[in-house]
């Protein structure tokens, strides 16, 4: 069982690099692999009569849909499917986010079904919020380090030599799979969390994800009081710069909260 | 149409001003209690007392590694600004395109006349 990658001349394609045709591998490990690469783009996946497309953004799916959902739905729903073509299209890339979560939690959420909240999912024609694009692309930013980060805690899904399979699959990007390692020796240094809508801790990387996420959720309370006391609207973020140091919180449409902590540099 | 500054400290607000878009000002004290407005009057007193208390709770929140430089809390309607004086917080109401880098150092100007 597995997926095959195919499909026509991309402009990354035709720009150079190599074209891919393989067979038996999974999804999990091409969607893990366009993270590892920090890949930009949109694939579509057929499988059987259900076909859907993953959007991505420097490693990580900032949209996706299928007939019927759109979201971290489309993508979980996506990545259950055991079989089928992952193919890079030309297609242009969607104009608004609606994936709010990281790489990382939506591949161990198809693993392990019931990591992400029911919340995140939302059917295709739902009304977007306004500031959803806005935050998402902050969170673009402060996720940046997902996929590095999975290969330094040595995830137990990832490839056994994700360097081997990016040569393997796209070797026209394999140059850049040492700037993923070496993003990964810095990981560390960042920390990173996304919190559920009631406060909850739902993943996160780094040093003290607990304080921060404690921290994150209490800021995003207290900005939303604000707001209303001052007739602002609803928070989109806040970034606090403290020496070299930069803390941010990123509210989503859908009430999650997602805040990073590290150098200013990061 | 805002009443001309009378004192040093609203002379200070006022400057605030310079920046492009920004709508006004104000300083909070370590209770959360207003000290020095220039503010439209669509900004109330009832509303700097409810929102205060709750500004210097963040602040304080956010400053377990030391005082921050500068914050800057994103609304969809606009930002509010907030840099430290010293034991309170100078607060500034601004458009979501406010050109930060000015406003930190206008900021910085402003916040010193607060503190001499």
């Amino acid at each position: 069982m597995g997926a095959a990658i195919t499909g026509e001349p991309t402009a990354s394609s035709r720009s150079g690099g190599f074209r891919a045709h393989l067979e038996g591998v999974k999804l999990h490990d091409l969607v893990l692999l366009q993270g590892l690469v920090r890949a930009s783009g949109v694939f579509v996946v057929l499988s059987g009569e259900r076909s859907g497309s993953l959007h991505f953004f420097e490693g990580q799916i900032f949209h996706a849909e299928t007939t019927d959902l759109s979201g971290d739905a489309a993508a979980l729903e996506i990545l259950s499917w055991s079989e089928g073509e992952f193919i890079s299209s030309d297609r242009a890339a969607a104009e608004r986010a609606t994936v709010s979560s990281p790489l990382a939690t939506l591949l161990r959420s198809a693993v392990e079904p019931g990591a992400v909240e029911p919340g995140a999912t939302e059917p295709i024609g739902a009304e977007e919020h306004p500031n959803k694009t806005g935050v998402r692309r902050m969170q673009r930013h402060g996720l940046r380090d997902d996929a590095s980060a999975e290969l330094s805690r040595g995830t137990t899904d990832a490839p056994t030599s994700p360097v081997g399979l990016a040569a393997a699959a796209t070797p026209g990007n394999a140059a850049r799979t040492p700037q993923a390692a070496l993003r990964a020796a810095e990981a560390p240094r960042v920390t990173h969390v996304l919190v559920s809508p009631h406060g909850e801790l739902i993943d996160g990387h780094g040093a003290d994800t607990r304080g921060l996420a404690s921290r994150i959720a209490y800021v995003a309370r207290l900005a939303e009081l604000i707001g209303q006391a001052m007739g602002s609207g609803t928070t989109r973020c806040l970034k606090v710069r403290v020496g070299g140091s930069e803390m941010s919180m990123h509210r989503h449409a859908d009430g999650h909260v997602s805040g990073s902590l590290g150098p200013v540099d990061s | 149409m805002h009443s001309t500054p009378i004192n040093p400290k609203t002379k200070a607000l006022h400057s605030l001003r310079d920046i492009d878009g920004v709508y006004g000002s104000f300083v909070l004290n370590a209770a959360g209690q207003p000290t020095a407005r220039d503010l439209p009057a669509v900004f109330d007193d009832a509303t700097l007392e409810e929102s205060g208390s709750r500004i210097m709770r963040l602040w304080e929140a956010v400053s377990d590694s030391g005082p921050p430089e500068y914050a800057l809390l994103e609304f969809s309607e606009y930002s509010l600004f907030l840099r430290p004086v010293g034991n309170s917080c100078l607060c500034v109401v601004v458009p979501l395109n406010v050109n930060v880098l000015a406003l930190n150092l206008a900021s910085r100007w402003a916040a010193r006349q607060f503190e001499a």
